[in-house]
């Protein structure tokens, strides 16, 4: 195991919480 | 999932974090906060609201502050790394460790307001105050992940004082550039920025919903987007890092 890796679920969250943080912009501007 | 985190670290961080004496004493006068101030009013921010919110931000810092420092200048988290764990894995769990903290005490202290609710006859506020408890912990965990990642490149008690010196420092800019220079119009752009200078209050969230309103959610997760994007700093931050020990 390489002491140095990079979790690959931490760039998924930070990904999916970046879609919906958007989506509701978009969403909120529109309505 | 378990790549983000060690729980043995997490829990070792809790126990160590959650019984520092001084974090019991903020912990106690938020929960007494949360009693006193109980008001039907407050659905249910009584402590995460004006004096409280600070309490609760004093509570964050000290929850925060050398949360990576103290146990590299330590040599413990050299120790520790000797093991089969990544550093992911080490920050994360440091950082879980004081979040559970975190929560536990705005959990107490939302719960002492809960109950003065309810003594009072207040049990239709009971959703409203549901609503509350994630919404005032989302920005405070937003808040720690930022010292865990400031925290990672610095040594010492750095990490709360760059963290308290960019709130102020910002406050003061936001409210001192507009009338300084006022030919500029800088009102609207300092305002526009304020919106994403680290984690919002999504406590108006709970507001929209008690008034019925319209709810709009993107203060909640662009928390949410902070506090994961701060968490990723942090470990990529650490992963830079030198942990062997010069002497100077």
């Amino acid at each position: 195991m390489k002491q140095r890796a990079m979790p690959r679920w931490l760039y998924i969250l930070t990904a999916a919480a970046a879609v919906a943080w958007l989506l509701a912009r978009l969403l909120g501007r529109q309505a | 999932m378990s790549a983000l985190v060690s729980w043995p670290v997490a829990r070792a961080t809790a126990r160590e974090r959650g019984l520092a004496p001084l974090n019991l004493v903020i912990a106690s006068v938020l929960v007494l906060l949360g009693m006193v101030k109980s008001s039907a009013d407050a659905w249910g921010a009584e402590a995460f609201s004006s004096m409280a919110a600070a309490w609760f931000f004093l509570l964050t810092l000290l929850l925060g502050a050398r949360l990576l420092s103290e146990e590299i200048e330590s040599g413990h988290a050299q120790l520790v790394l000797l093991r089969p764990i990544t550093r992911a894995q080490y920050a994360g769990g440091r950082f879980l460790g004081a979040a559970f903290v975190l929560c536990a005490a705005g959990t107490a202290a939302w719960a002492s307001s809960l109950v003065a609710a309810l003594l009072r006859g207040g049990a239709n506020e009971v959703p409203g105050r549901i609503l509350v408890l994630p919404l005032a912990l989302l920005p405070a965990l937003g808040w720690l992940a930022t010292l865990l990642a400031v925290g990672a490149v610095t040594s010492g008690w750095t990490n709360a004082g760059i963290l308290v010196a960019a709130r102020v420092g910002w406050f003061l800019l936001r409210l001192g550039l507009p009338v300084a220079l006022p030919r500029l119009g800088l009102g609207p752009w300092v305002e526009a920025i304020d919106h994403y200078f680290g984690p919002q209050d999504a406590l108006v969230i709970a507001r929209q919903a008690q008034y019925g309103e319209r709810i709009e959610l993107s203060p909640a997760l662009w928390d949410l987007l902070w506090l994961f994007a701060a968490w990723l700093a942090a470990v990529r931050l650490f992963n830079l890092r030198e942990l062997a020990r010069r002497r100077a």
